[in-house]
Parts: structure tokens; C-alpha cells; sequence
């Protein structure tokens, strides 16, 4: 089945054929604007050209069978991967007020590809919906809700898509040896916004991540966890408003704060260059803190995995990892596994289309 | 040497008198409604030996406060302090040791103000008004961040452009230090070890404020608490972590109105924020526990705020790999036990097994609730701010000519002098 997958972001739109049988890509690239309607239009257009060259070089283009989009925040409300039906459209309005910056432009990007592939039906699979059951407990803030403006505020995942696949072929490797017992997996996605989730079989107990993705490890350029003061101490000190400061906590901190130049986690972990020091030190820290709550909420760990596109950071930064908490554990606890879950977001979703156009209940209302 | 120490509270200034080294207290006493004059009358509630006092008199701010112990005390020669101690929160980078008050110091003093703006001032009036009326009588200050002063980078630093870091000294300072170190040596001489090789989690768990400490050979190595005391645990009223963007959408729904926000997450937030009815913990348990239909809401604040518990705990026994001892103090540390249990339950991982029994009967302290088997001691420690900053001005002013000093120390006067009068324009009334 050839898959198109196409991920929008806030400022591009990631596109990538994956056809039947093959490891590669037929054809990927991204397009810049792609949020309103217009623009989705063009953007696509563009796709279109770009998997028209492709196929000028090879033998034909393949038509895409399912268009897998992929989408950062489905709320509450998107639990598992859907097949795009009139009803969605309603379903994605309601989500507006809590992700007024997303929800738009995937709606106008959903319409758009309705009619630049007509018929080709569309899978809809969101990052949060691996983490829209997460326990209260874990995904409440202490703050009266009323007060936030935003009642239905709460701690979400932004890596849910590699979370489970990686968290899946984990039970598979176990049930092979005969362990059926719901695994106990700390499940570190490393990309440009790490993130740590704590999983015990296929349900999430915590997540590094809150109410954005701003929240939780540092990322790339966004700063992570902060005192709640400094925000206020910036806007005190800076005379900044909130998207001044927002623009900094997002876009100029993070391992780029730390280090002073734009990096990746393998220059981080993989160079010993002197001006990578602190923030190799500090994101070390940070995991491993993250790894201790993530054992205290599944009562011990068997194995840690990891994705995302710097997952090969995981064979250096996993042992450590494992040294560190092996020593925190008492005797008689199981060795821990370290695994590296190498397959690309872009199969992931490719599959999960997949498998959504062959299931039974494929709703066509 | 009889120290005075006073703590001073927002509205209040408590104070304890003991004679040290034999760790004798004389009196003790709290003064209540400091302020402007309210429906009732500022009052001192005191203590001399068993017999109990009060006496009601006008206390418009701390300085008066002070005055007014002070001329209390005098009263009775037996109880004219040698030294007084302080007891102030914020440090900065600058303070990682108890210090001898003087003008130098107070003109350094002045510089944090920013970093503690509703903690130190009070402190401060009253070292002023001190250092005014009793030149010669020595003065302390004892820092809630000095303990941390040796948490390493990795776990001090925000990840923030390089100026914000260095320029606006955004960093974790860490609080509640002089609790935790006394309760961290309290435990050590409990078990017998030497505060040098003692690794511990130590929970300070107030009904007001609560942080968790990681210990590692007798220093902290991190702590719950920031750049401010708001981060971390869920407190009573404050709100602990929160992700910065809800931050910043209160921010832009308040027009930034930066004092509101602050006031919203400093004084409603919390156990408060998540029950919507009592900002004491021990009500929420209670009432869970009560017979009746069950609080859903009531419920959920209960699970929230022992999981947050729970994720440090769990965070920082990883960092000290395996401790001697989890160490449980202050108003819901010592006396709840279902808090304990929330925390150490299915922690056997860590090698933590408490003793439920032994839980729920703590009658004396320092008490050990681990099972026997347990290979992590869980304790129960009474916390003393007071005889610990006792303690310290004792050591700091007693290590007199013993101690090695450098020509930068010896070229400061070790008793109090009148302060210049630049110093002076920062004493709030």
C-alpha cells in the first residue's frame, strides 16, 4: 500500500510517499507555509510537483492509497488514529479553543488534500492520543482550572506516535521469550523536544511533558522545565510581554541556550567539545531524573527504549542510564534492556494508515 | 553563650532563647498581628520555663516587634542575650555559610532584595533595628539557600540563553536548607554514621511549604524548590511545577499584570487550587477517609498531591543511588502518617519497606518506620529551625580565634558597629 504522510508543523509542512515494500521513501521533502487555505493549496500543489519529478527519474508515480496526517494535538477528544469522516470536521472545530494555533491550519491542510486527492481516503493520527487516558493524578496541575482560563487544561505527550510503536515491539520481543507480564518501560523519544514517558504495558503513567510541549526536558531551543518565578522575574526585569518572552522560552533556549550555537544531541553526546559540556551534563541530569519518577510510578523498570530521530544517541546515553539506576536498585532486580527503537515516525505512520484501511470497522459515515 | 534566634513570619516573629552549647532553652514566645493595628491587638504569647504569658501591645511592623521582645527579655537579667541569630531565606550566591552581621554585609544584604522580595525585608528590619539599638550585642544571619550552595551545575541550571543565566543569576537556589541539614544530621547521628558518608532524601514537608533534598556525603546535591519557592511539591497554597506557557497565558489574560499572577500562583494554587475548599492536606485526608459519599474533587487532590511526592522521591533516590536513609520532618512529615505511607508504598524497588505499625505508632522521635528487613531506613526526625540556627551562630561566633582566617575576613569587624548611614535608607518601616 503506498502511504503519503504528511506532517504539519508550525511553520512547514513535512511530506513523505512511502510505498509498498520498501524501506526508503519513494519521494520527502517539506514545503514552507502551509496554514491557511490558500497557502494549503499551494503547499500541496508543490507535493504534488515534487512527487512528479521523483517519478520522472524512477518508473511512474504512485498513486497514494491513504494519506496518513499526522497532528500534534488532538485533546481529549482523539483517543486513536481515525479515519477522516464528515463528523471530523465538528470533532476538530471543538478542539479550536484549546489549540487555537493548531487546529486551523490542519483543518484548512485536511480540506485541501480532499481535494488535490479526491477519494484517496485520510488517516489522522495524533501525537497526544497515546496519552489521552493518563492517569489524573499525573495529568492534573495544582491550579484551580477555573483560574487558568482554560478549564480543560491538563499534562498531555507530544511523542505519542513512536511512544507506543516503540512500547509495542517491546511486548512483541517479550512475548517471544515467553515474559507476559506488562512490561514496565521507560520510553525516551529523542528529537528536537525529548521526552520521557513512563509506560506500564500500553498505558502511559507520566510524561515529561505538560499543557504544551514546552514543558518537561529541554529541547532543542526551548528552555523545559522552569520555576514558575522566572517567567514572572522576566517580565519584571525585561519589561517583556508574553510573547516576547514565549519567543525566548521557545526559540532561543534549550540546548541552544546552553551551548550557544545551534546543536543536535549527537554533537552533545557524541563530541567532547568543551562548550557541549554544560548542556550535556544538565540533559544527562535531567533524564535521569526523569527515569527515577518514571520508576517510582511503575513500581521498577525492565527495559528502556529508545526513538525519534537521534534514537542512536540511546547505545552512549542508555548504558549510562542503566548504570545509574541499576545502582539505585536494590538486589535481585531483573537486568534492565536497553533498546533502540529505530524505525522513522514517517513508517510508523505509514503503517498505522495502513492498518486502519484494513480494519473491519472503518467507519464511513 | 545565650543566642537569641528569631524567625520571622509575614505577620509574626518568633523567637527562642538558648543557651548553647548545652542546648537549654530559657524562653520562647511568638509575637502575633505584627502590622498596622488590626480589629485585635498585636500580642506576644511567651514561655518562660513552664509557666505561660501574653501580653498585648502595639507591634506596627517587625522593628517594634523586635523592641518590644527585646525589652521583655531585659527584664530579666538571667535572660539577657549574648548573640542573636537570624533566620533569612534567601542568600543568593553570596552567602553559603552563616555570616556575622555588619555594614558591609547589610549593603550586600540589600542587593538580593530583588531575589527575595516577600522573604528577606522583614528579616532585614530587624537586623537594622538591632544593629541600632544594641551595637554591641553580635548578630547571625543563617541562610535557607546556603545548604544548597553545592548542588552541582547539572541540576542548578535552566536551560536559558547564557545571559539570562549569568546576567539575571537565574539559577536553582534551593530553600528550607537549614532544615534540611539538621535533619540530615540528626538522622546521621541516629544511625550511627558519619555526616561526611551520609546519603539521604531528606522530605520537609510543612503544612505552609514542602521540599524534597537529595544528600549526597552530607551535602545537598538538589532540591525541589528554584530560583523561587514555588517550584516543585504541590503546597498548600503555592502551585509547584507548572508548564511556563500556562505562565504566560495568565500572563497575556491579565493584561501582564505580573503582581496578580504571582499572588494567584503564591496564595491559591495548590491543595487549595485542587480541592477548592481547604488549603490543609490533613483536611483533605480526612475528609477522603470520613464516612459519607465520596469528594471526587477532594479525591483527586489527595492522589496529586502524593503522586508529585512520589515522582521526586522516586527522581532523586535515582540520583543518590542507594541512600542510608529517607528522612520525613516538619508539621505533615511528622505527624501524617498516611502521607508517608502514600510515598513509600511499592517502592520496594528502591529498597524501600515501610513498617505499617510502626507507621501509624510514631511516638518519640527520631523514629525508624522501616520494616527491619528494610535495606533504606525510613525516619521520622523532628525538625528544629531554631536550635539549628542557635547552633550555627553559636559555631560561627565561638570558631573566634581558633579559626584561620583570611586578610579579607580580618579586615571586618567581627562585632556589629552602628551601620553607615547608606545602609540604613533600606530598613523598612
Amino acid at each position: 500500500m503506498n502511504v503519503l504522510v504528511l506532517k504539519p508543523s508550525r511553520q512547514k509542512l513535512e511530506f513523505s510517499l512511502l510505498t509498498q515494500g520498501s524501506e526508503r521513501s519513494f519521494c520527502a521533502g517539506q514545503v514552507g507555509d502551509y496554514r491557511s487555505e490558500e497557502a494549503s493549496r499551494t503547499a500541496l500543489e508543490e507535493v504534488k510537483g515534487a512527487i512528479a519529478r521523483a517519478a520522472s527519474a524512477n518508473t511512474g508515480a504512485p498513486l497514494p492509497s491513504v494519506i496518513a496526517v499526522r497532528g500534534v494535538y488532538g485533546g481529549a477528544e482523539f483517543r486513536e488514529p481515525t479515519l477522516v469522516s464528515p463528523n471530523t470536521f465538528a470533532r476538530l472545530e471543538r478542539l479550536i479553543p484549546s489549540a487555537p494555533l493548531h487546529i486551523p491550519p490542519l483543518l484548512n491542510l485536511i480540506r485541501a488534500c480532499q481535494a488535490a486527492w479526491l477519494e484517496t481516503p485520510l488517516a489522522l493520527v495524533f501525537e497526544t492520543s497515546f496519552f489521552a487516558d493518563l492517569p489524573a493524578r499525573e495529568h492534573l496541575y495544582a491550579i484551580d482550572p477555573n483560574l487558568t482560563g482554560r478549564p480543560g487544561v491538563r499534562r498531555f505527550g507530544y511523542h505519542g506516535i513512536l511512544h507506543a510503536a516503540a512500547c509495542q515491539q517491546i511486548a512483541r520481543k517479550r512475548r517471544a521469550l515467553g515474559m507476559n507480564a506488562p512490561a514496565r518501560v521507560l520510553s525516551i523519544c529523542l528529537e528536537a523536544r525529548p521526552e520521557l514517558a513512563a509506560v506500564l504495558g500500553p498505558n502511559p503513567l507520566l510524561v515529561t511533558s505538560g499543557a504544551t510541549p514546552l514543558e518537561g526536558l529541554p529541547g532543542q531551543t526551548a528552555c523545559g522545565e522552569l520555576d514558575p518565578s522566572i517567567v514572572l522575574m522576566l517580565a519584571q526585569k525585561k519589561g517583556w510581554g508574553a510573547e516576547q518572552i514565549n519567543d525566548t522560552l521557545t526559540r532561543q533556549s534549550g540546548w541552544l541556550g546552553l551551548v550557544g550555537r545551534s546543536t543536535t544531541l549527537a554533537e552533545i553526546f557524541g563530541s567532547r567539545r568543551r562548550e557541549c559540556q554544560l548542556a550535556r551534563d544538565v540533559l544527562q541530569y535531567r533524564l535521569l531524573l526523569a527515569c527515577g519518577a518514571g520508576m517510582a510510578a511503575l513500581g521498577g523498570v525492565d527495559a528502556v527504549v529508545f526513538s525519534g530521530r537521534s534514537a542512536a544517541v540511546g547505545v552512549g546515553l542508555g548504558l549510562w542510564l542503566k548504570q545509574k539506576i541499576e545502582s539505585a536498585q536494590t538486589d535481585g532486580n531483573a537486568p534492565i534492556t536497553i533498546e533502540i527503537f529505530q524505525e522513522s515516525v514517517d513508517r510508523v505512520l505509514a503503517d498505522t494508515a495502513a492498518a486502519l484501511m484494513l480494519t473491519p470497522r472503518r467507519k464511513s459515515k | 553563650m545565650k543566642v537569641l534566634v528569631f524567625n520571622c513570619g509575614s505577620s509574626s516573629l518568633k523567637y527562642r532563647l538558648l543557651k548553647m552549647p548545652e542546648e537549654v532553652e530559657l524562653t520562647g514566645g511568638e509575637a502575633q498581628r505584627v502590622g498596622p493595628p488590626t480589629a485585635k491587638p498585636s500580642v506576644i504569647f511567651y514561655q518562660i520555663g513552664r509557666e505561660k504569658f501574653t501580653r498585648e501591645v502595639p507591634m506596627r511592623d517587625h522593628a517594634a516587634a523586635f523592641e518590644e521582645v527585646m525589652k521583655l527579655l531585659l527584664e530579666s537579667p538571667e535572660l539577657k542575650p549574648d548573640a542573636v541569630g537570624h533566620r533569612l531565606v534567601h542568600g543568593g550566591t553570596e552567602f553559603c555559610d552563616p555570616t556575622v552581621v555588619n555594614g558591609s554585609v547589610m549593603t550586600r544584604l540589600e542587593t538580593l532584595r530583588d531575589l527575595a522580595p516577600l522573604h528577606n525585608p522583614p528579616a532585614m528590619a530587624l537586623m537594622y533595628a538591632c544593629s541600632q539599638r544594641y551595637p554591641d550585642l553580635p548578630q547571625v544571619a543563617v541562610f535557607d539557600t546556603a545548604f544548597h550552595a553545592t548542588i552541582p551545575a547539572c541540576a542548578r541550571t535552566y536551560a536559558l540563553p547564557r545571559e539570562f543565566r549569568e546576567d539575571l543569576g537565574i539559577r536553582k537556589y534551593g530553600f528550607h536548607g537549614t532544615s534540611h541539614q539538621f535533619v540530615m544530621e540528626e538522622a546521621a547521628a541516629f544511625l550511627k554514621k558519619p555526616v561526611p558518608s551520609f546519603n539521604a532524601v531528606s522530605c520537609h514537608l510543612g503544612s505552609g511549604g514542602a521540599s524534597l533534598c537529595a544528600i549526597v556525603r552530607g551535602r545537598s546535591v538538589d532540591n525541589t524548590m528554584g530560583y523561587s519557592p514555588l517550584q516543585g511539591l504541590v503546597m498548600s497554597t503555592r502551585c509547584g511545577d507548572l508548564d511556563p506557557a500556562m505562565i504566560l497565558s495568565l500572563l497575556a489574560q491579565t493584561q501582564g499584570d505580573r503582581q496578580r499572577v504571582s499572588a494567584l500562583l503564591n496564595n491559591q494554587c495548590g491543595v487549595l487550587g485542587l480541592s477548592g475548599s481547604t488549603a490543609d492536606i490533613r483536611d483533605v485526608l480526612a475528609q477522603q477517609t470520613a464516612p459519607g459519599t465520596p469528594n471526587p474533587r477532594l479525591e483527586q487532590t489527595a492522589a496529586v498531591y502524593t503522586w508529585r511526592l512520589r515522582k521526586y522521591l522516586g527522581a532523586y533516590l535515582a540520583v543518590v543511588g542507594r541512600p542510608d536513609a529517607v528522612i520525613f520532618t516538619d508539621t505533615i512529615g511528622e505527624t501524617v502518617p498516611q502521607v508517608r505511607w502514600a510515598m513509600a508504598s511499592g517502592m520496594e524497588g528502591f529498597g524501600i519497606r515501610l513498617d505499617a505499625r510502626r507507621n501509624d505508632s510514631v511516638t518519640h522521635y527520631p523514629a525508624d518506620v522501616a520494616a527491619d528487613e528494610s535495606p533504606v531506613r525510613l525516619l521520622v526526625v523532628r525538625t528544629n529551625e531554631e536550635l539549628a540556627i542557635a547552633r550555627r551562630t553559636h559555631q560561627t561566633l565561638d570558631r573566634g580565634p581558633a579559626r584561620a582566617e583570611t586578610p579579607r575576613e580580618r579586615s571586618q569587624p567581627r562585632r556589629a558597629k552602628t551601620l553607615p548611614a547608606s545602609a540604613k535608607k533600606g530598613a523598612r518601616a
